[in-house]
């Protein structure tokens, strides 16, 4: 079952190569950070299920 | 006669080689003919091993000693969490209490206290939770034919008495599980129940490095949607408590202790299995590593610093994770806590196999040599933690 997080502040990271190379974010306060793509990982997997319902927007990196 | 049978008689009567043990012409005394294949594999469940909860013992506790669960899913000692399904009541969590049953070899339990008591009681519900991991309860056979019977055991003391509920669910709630038992307040218990092979098909069960089973020891409170009359049987759907459940997440000061935490094979709740602490360690590390630093200057990664303010770097995990693992940081990244003038670190790619992962930091102040290398550390005596998180 995936768990459901409330997200905030919820951004991409540039790498040297990679323009989306993680993403960071807020939970109850806690500033976070998963690899993008990180399939398996109970954060990430909530994060995408709320891009794809439409839920949640990821900001580009600065 | 039968060798078990001659067994018992002859040990009445050899006593034991000066060194505690037996020799081999005392074996041949007790056991005429001496051990043969067939009697080796008439043992049917490991000796070893045989727990698939993780720190059932409650000696690891990575998080700290004293945790409040305000929502849901609040990890507490190693593995286990709170479940708080969506009501008011919060806990507060004390962790590696002395407070232990008289019997099995504990030195810790976990303490449940309720901090705020619950007002929405009957419509949301409270417990605690291990999810196991899908390769470790691939041995059940679970949905097959040949799926085997487990047993689940555990020591609780709560100071309300009466009916409290268990409960074993599939990876996705698919089927439950769910028995009563009750507890005299005040009173350390050994709770012991036998779970019938699960042989009905299953659409989907996670055997790999998802969640395989869903194991609450003990429920605090009862919730509608999750209750059923049914139990002591294998039902369709998701189940957790039955209505006769203590509303003990409503009883302000309520507390409940928990400790030797089992699931094995079978149908026999043998004795606790001790394991060694480095094992119980490292197992929890698959899931949760407190990677803390209280040094002057204490070191985290290594830097290669590609620009003036950018680098990255490699971190080898203890062992293995079961995947990709969330990076909390406990303490701001700025520089009173952080050299370089850090103001930000994140994990980047992780490796196949889970055991080591990229780390990324920028510096505010073009601190970094391009082409140089630099290091993650503490900004003189600070104590920091970097967590990694890859529970289920």
């Amino acid at each position: 079952m995936i768990e459901t997080f409330v997200f905030s502040n919820v951004k991409y990271v540039r790498g040297q190569y990679d323009s989306q190379e993680s993403i960071t974010f807020t939970i109850d306060g806690n500033n976070m950070s998963v690899a993008n793509g990180s399939v398996g990982n109970r954060h990430y997997d909530d994060l995408m299920r709320q891009v794809d319902a439409g839920e949640l927007t990821i900001a580009e990196a600065d | 006669m039968s060798k078990s049978r001659t067994i018992a008689s002859n040990l009445g009567t050899t006593s034991g080689a000066a060194d505690g043990g037996l020799d081999s012409a005392q074996v041949l005394a007790i056991v005429p003919g001496g051990f043969d294949s067939a009697d080796v594999l008439t043992i049917s469940a490991p000796l070893s091993n045989r727990n698939l909860i993780i720190n059932g013992a409650m000696a690891i506790s990575q998080r700290g000693t004293s945790i409040s669960a305000t929502s849901d899913s609040t990890y507490t000692a190693d593995r286990f969490r709170t479940r708080n399904y969506g009501g008011n009541g919060t806990y507060t969590v004390s962790t590696l209490q002395t407070d232990v049953p008289s019997e099995g070899g504990f030195k810790y339990s976990t303490k449940f206290a309720v901090n705020s008591a619950a007002t929405d009681t009957g419509t949301y519900a409270y417990g605690v939770e291990q999810s196991i991991e899908g390769y470790n309860i691939a041995q059940l056979r679970l949905g097959r034919s040949d799926a085997k019977q487990f047993t689940l055991s555990f020591w609780v003391k709560s100071s309300l008495s009466g009916t409290y509920t268990s409960a074993v669910r599939t990876s996705t709630a698919e089927y439950s599980y769910v028995f009563e038992f009750s507890l005299t307040a005040n009173t350390w218990t050994k709770i012991t129940k036998t779970i019938p092979a699960l042989t009905s098909t299953l659409s989907s069960l996670d055997e790999t490095n998802g969640a395989g089973l869903l194991v609450s020891p003990i429920n605090l409170g009862a919730q509608t949607s999750k209750s059923t009359a049914t139990t002591n049987t294998w039902l369709s759907g998701n189940y957790v408590f039955t209505s006769n459940q203590v509303d003990w997440m409503g009883t302000a000061g309520a507390t409940c202790h928990l400790t030797g935490v089992q699931l094995e094979i079978g149908n026999t709740a043998t004795s606790f299995e001790h394991k060694p602490y480095v094992q119980d360690m490292t197992e929890c590390l698959r899931y949760f590593n407190r990677y803390r630093k209280t040094n002057s200057y204490g070191e985290f990664v290594t830097l290669r610093t590609y620009s003036a303010t950018q680098g990255t770097g490699l971190h080898q995990f203890p062992t293995p994770m079961r995947a990709a693992p969330t990076l909390t940081i406990d303490k701001t990244v700025n520089s009173t806590y952080f050299a370089y003038n850090l103001n930000a670190i994140s994990i980047t790619g992780t490796d196949g196999n889970f055991t080591g992962s990229g780390f990324h930091a920028t510096s505010a102040s073009n601190s970094f040599v391009t082409g140089g290398g630099a290091v993650i550390q503490s900004n003189g005596v600070q104590d920091i933690s970097f967590n990694l998180d890859a529970e289920l």
